[in-house]
């Protein structure tokens, strides 16, 4: 049973890796722990246009009951998204992370939830609050409350 | 990845590629894999026993569980067993699914041959070679069935012929096609009493035979089961009698019970009860899922086999501490590694010890903080 949930996980790295989505792509996943999966924003948004952005994904073994934790991380050559609700530490505020969550949801409906926010930002800020959240920020962004208010971004 | 994964998208590169979507309609949507004991919810989703019951457990006390598609509000105890889906899967996975899919293969590999064969006649039309022919013939014949015939009439008449042949693990090689053209005889059995007959002979067949049957089993009616064809009565039987020990387990609320008092009911349960009483809490909420969508199934397993679950939870819960950002064993590399961060953490924490209670009056905007973490 311990392989229950593990082959749920097997499945969909399959089908991220065999019909991946556009703009989606698996940068690593050697184990059901942590994925890094890179996403691209494919509508002409000046404020993404032409990067590649890097998210990762952990899975505690309680997925899908409980949420994936995910956020961006920055790498070489790979920063984090300007966005008013990503963080600059790579936390993002997005309710389908946190209350928003449903076990049927994926790793692929999660990065294109993502990828669409990005696609229809046109703020090339910060939260406003985002100095003040990164210097205090927990380590996992699963132990932030976010309270999920502006839905206008 | 793992051989055992099976996924509806097997079928994609066959020309059964239409199962695809019946094989991704008897999966549930949470753990992906063929129904285990479905059960449908009163927003009418249907979901593995265990899944959709780990699901609600999973659901903080403070909310009311919901439907993971449409986030209806869902009741446990109204949560009923989805019986003809659990029959179908059972069917789908004893080996109609092997079976369909090796043969749809084969076929696959058949129909690409016929493709290429198909270009090579394009092409050889205007010099128009009789070797070409001969090749094309010679080619051909071994899966000469899959050849003649469309996709579609293909796909019925391997269905069709499938539900007389029991599923067997190997029906791939070329023979079975063979097989399939010999038990072809054109003849349909009566729905009724299953005897074989032309198309025009059932219609006139079929009136004749219903109210034969109708008059033998009000005759004997102390046992139904004598005169009706037995391949579904027995899948029927098996899947609606539960035996009377299987009771479910009622949900306990936990915040009403001291740890002693949880401690005694996990031993009451036979089941393990050591670990503080959020550990006991755990356990006994994931045993209480585990044998509930036990009870849920139409052959239930030994009391054994759950513990065995129970155990691999465990173990798993262990290898994966939820929340935890450093495995044990990373634990010192990452130290050294941060060494440098936690210093200027400490260093600013210092800094702004005076600050912080200005700070504290202007909190509000995007988000909230919880700094118990941030403190460590």
């Amino acid at each position: 049973m311990i392989g229950g949930f593990t082959k749920r996980l097997g499945r969909e790295l399959n089908d991220l890796k065999n019909n991946p989505a556009v703009g989606i792509s698996v940068f690593q996943a050697n184990d059901f722990r942590i994925w890094l999966i890179d996403i691209k924003v494919m509508d002409d948004n000046p404020i993404y246009a032409g990067k590649t952005f890097r998210l990762q994904f952990r899975f505690a073994s309680s997925y899908p009951i409980e949420a994936p934790e995910v956020q961006f991380v920055a790498s070489y050559g790979i920063e984090i998204p300007v966005h008013p609700h990503i963080y600059s530490n790579g936390h993002i505020c997005l309710d389908v992370l946190g209350s928003g969550w449903s076990p049927v949801q994926t790793v692929a409906s999660v990065a294109m939830s993502i990828q669409s926010m990005l696609a229809g930002n046109d703020r090339n800020e910060r939260p406003p609050d985002d100095a003040r959240y990164v210097a205090h920020a927990p380590i996992s962004p699963k132990n932030t409350r976010f309270v999920y208010h502006d839905d206008t971004v | 990845m793992d051989a055992d994964i099976t996924d509806p998208s097997d079928w994609l590169s066959t020309p059964l590629s239409s199962l695809s979507t019946l094989d991704a309609l008897l999966r549930c949507r949470i753990c992906r894999d063929l129904y285990t004991a479905p059960m449908v919810t009163e927003c009418a989703h249907s979901f593995c026993s265990l899944c959709i019951r780990k699901c609600i457990a999973a659901t903080p006390a403070s909310e009311h569980p919901c439907c993971p598609i449409c986030r209806a509000a869902v009741t446990e105890v109204k949560l009923r067993r989805n019986q003809v889906v659990e029959e179908v899967v059972g069917w789908f996975r004893a080996g109609a699914r092997e079976g369909l899919l090796s043969v749809a293969r084969e076929g696959g590999k058949g129909r690409k041959r016929a493709r290429v064969d198909d270009q090579d006649e394009k092409r050889s039309e205007a010099a128009s070679s009789a070797a070409a022919e001969v090749r094309r013939s010679t080619r051909a014949r071994p899966t000469a069935y899959v050849v003649s015939t469309s996709s579609s009439t293909s796909l019925l008449t391997i269905t069709s012929s499938y539900q007389e042949i029991p599923p067997s693990p190997e029906p791939t090689t070329d023979g079975a096609y063979v097989n399939l053209d010999d038990d072809d005889d054109g003849l349909v059995p009566c729905p009724v009493c299953d005897k074989r007959m032309t198309v025009k002979q059932v219609t006139r067949h079929i009136d004749s035979c219903l109210s034969l049957k109708a008059n033998t089993s009000s005759s004997s009616s102390t046992t139904p089961s004598s005169s009706t064809s037995t391949k579904p009565k027995t899948l029927l039987a098996s899947s609606s009698t539960t035996p009377p020990h299987q009771k479910r387990l009622p949900k306990i609320q936990y915040s009403m019970l001291s740890e002693p008092k949880l401690r005694q009911k996990l031993q009451d349960l036979k089941i393990p009860s050591h670990g503080n009483k959020q550990a006991l809490q755990a356990r006994h909420s994931e045993w209480v899922s585990i044998w509930n969508a036990n009870v849920d199934r139409s052959v239930p397993r030994a009391k054994t086999q759950l513990l065995r679950e129970l155990a691999a939870w465990e173990e798993s819960l262990d290898r994966f501490p939820a929340g935890s950002r450093v495995s044990a064993e990373g634990l010192e590399e990452w130290g050294v590694k941060h060494k440098g961060d936690f210093r200027e953490l400490i260093a600013q924490a210092r800094r702004n010890l005076p600050k912080r209670a200005e700070a504290k009056a202007e909190v509000e905007g995007e988000a909230e903080l919880e700094s118990d973490k941030a403190a460590e």
